[in-house]
């Protein structure tokens, strides 16, 4: 195992690893904000990702007009889920909107997969993302480095965005203590609605870049990314949006490291890597690597 | 006559569950007042406050504020209609720094000048805040951390203040420190209602006072008389 093959798969790693990232930070932002862990997340992801394919697939669209629609069909479903689902429970606790998400997590992905039946799509990228590099006898995809400079782009907004605008600080203020924001004149439902439109715009891109990397798009497709970008948020420390991003490429580049170390007849164990992490968490650090966000309760 | 009332509360009910903490309650802050609510712990002074800003609901009775009925409205339209609150327990945001404190203390205002304005205001009266501007509300000392309370309240220039225990565990010249700065806010246009165990201070920072005990007001009247009364002085004032 050359040391040319150990950067190779951490290469092809940034990719899957800016994936969970962006599903991470979406963890993070509504666990902040609302106390859910969110499973439904990876539908809202699936969501964005067949609008995107819709668009290219069907109407031939242009490939900015898929990413477009892919933010906008994830917002709509995002924030629908918001006022009929975990709006109406939201006094009920953490629990209830955990299950609360995975119920919607099995509707949405079955009232897809009745409508178009579980069958995988090609998702053509444009001939841009397909490009190959050759450098130093390591192969460099564009779609890489597309998905890892939107990434970074997006966290650095997002990261000004929490720390010098005024709803960014309400929104903070509304993780740590919503009573409090709401006596300072915060309107925390605007706030919640305002964290699920960010959460789903972030998972759009997220299927978008999943698309052009597999090349396929799956009414199932939503539940390989869910649970590793749930422990790669708890791993950057809860309600932290910076903490997440690293966590994702962490756990990202981890799991791919790891089932590239492994004999061939043995891939399947992945998820093994995960689970390992998040175990290892619990042990030694369950504040997450990051300082978490929220109240210390 | 109601429009130079800034609260008026009529008979107001309001409690837990099954549990009444407010037996009819009838006060009112006229505009331009310091009113005193004092009384000991458990008689229902905070949740008297949390009823005016709408986080406990009135069961019955009625609340009004600049002569409008506000029995219905959540805390942040209260807020941006011009109430401020230094809650129970300061209620600082232990991940946010001082001046982003400060910042959603001003959520209201839209206009930057009025913030910097408002900002230069605060830093005046506590020059401790400005020292401690980037550290965050968690690390302040519970003395700053009232100074930040009652900064962070001011930030929205409030027609009425509402401040709960503003002397609750904080060093004696400190409290007097803080209190001192009452005269200076009316002065800004504020009309403010100071709930208090701190009796004697709060009497000698205000016009009026009322007394609440087990959830409902005993005595009533101008502070500087109340000074005088005698189940004032023999049960809140150590003074037989």
């Amino acid at each position: 195992m050359s040391f040319q093959y150990i950067i190779q798969q951490i290469l092809n790693a940034l990719a899957w690893g800016s994936m969970l990232g962006l599903m991470a930070v979406g963890y993070t932002l509504l666990y902040g904000v609302l106390g859910l862990v969110n499973f439904a997340q990876g539908e809202v992801f699936m969501v964005g990702a067949f609008a995107a394919y819709f668009v290219i697939a069907l109407a031939k669209g242009p490939f900015w007009l898929a990413v477009l629609a892919a933010v906008g069909g994830a917002v709509v479903a995002g924030v629908l889920l918001e006022r009929v689902a975990f709006r109406p429970v939201r006094k009920a606790g953490g629990i209830t909107l955990f299950i609360t998400s995975l119920a919607v997590s099995i509707a949405i992905k079955n009232i897809y997969i009745m409508g178009l039946t579980n069958k995988i799509r090609p998702f053509n990228s444009p001939a841009f993302l397909r490009t190959v590099h050759h450098w130093k006898g390591l192969l460099i995809y564009n779609s890489t480095l597309a998905i890892l400079a939107v990434t970074v782009a997006v966290t650095i907004a997002l990261l000004l965005f929490v720390n010098r605008t005024k709803t960014g600080i309400a929104m903070r203020a509304v993780a740590y203590d919503r009573e409090t924001a709401e006596l300072m004149g915060v309107n925390t439902n605007r706030i919640i609605v305002v964290a699920f439109v960010i959460a789903s715009s972030l998972a759009a891109l997220a299927g978008v870049a999943w698309g052009v990397r597999f090349g396929s798009v799956q009414p199932t497709m939503g539940f390989t990314p869910v649970v590793s970008a749930f422990i790669a948020a708890v791993l950057g420390g809860i309600g932290n949006i910076l903490g997440a991003v690293v966590g994702g490429f962490i756990i990202g580049v981890g799991e791919i490291l790891f089932v590239g170390f492994l004999p061939p007849e043995l891939i399947g164990l992945r998820p093994v890597f995960v689970w390992a992490v998040l175990f290892v968490l619990l042990l030694f650090k369950p504040s997450g690597l990051f300082p978490a966000n929220v109240k210390p309760s | 006559m109601s429009d130079n009332m800034a609260i008026r509360l009529q008979d107001v009910h309001a409690g837990y569950g099954k549990m009444e903490v407010l037996f009819g309650i009838t006060l009112h802050v006229a505009s331009g007042e310091i009113v005193a609510l004092v009384g000991p712990n458990g008689t229902g002074k905070t949740t008297t406050l949390r009823t005016i800003v709408g986080q406990v609901r009135a069961r019955s009775g009625s609340l009004e504020y600049m002569g409008e009925d506000v029995s219905h409205k959540p805390p942040y339209v209260l807020t941006r209609r011009g109430i401020a609150t230094s809650p129970e327990g300061r209620a600082i945001l232990g991940n946010l720094t001082v001046l982003e404190n400060l910042r959603l203390g001003a959520y209201t205002i839209r206009d930057p000048a009025q913030f910097r304005r408002g900002l230069e205001r605060v830093y005046a009266l506590f020059p401790r805040l400005q020292e401690r501007e980037h550290q965050s509300g968690g690390s302040l000392s519970g003395g700053e951390q009232q100074m930040l309370a009652v900064g962070r309240a001011l930030m929205s220039r409030p027609k009425l203040l509402l401040l709960d225990e503003p002397s609750l565990g904080i060093a004696p010249n400190l409290a007097r420190t803080i209190f001192a700065t009452f005269e200076e806010i009316r002065r800004e246009g504020s009309s403010i209602l100071i709930v208090e165990q701190n009796v004697y201070l709060s009497l000698r920072a205000s016009d009026r006072s009322y007394v609440m005990e087990r959830g409902k007001i005993v005595l009533e009247g101008e502070s500087r008389g109340l000074l005088q009364n005698p189940h004032v002085k023999a049960a809140y004032l150590g003074v037989a």
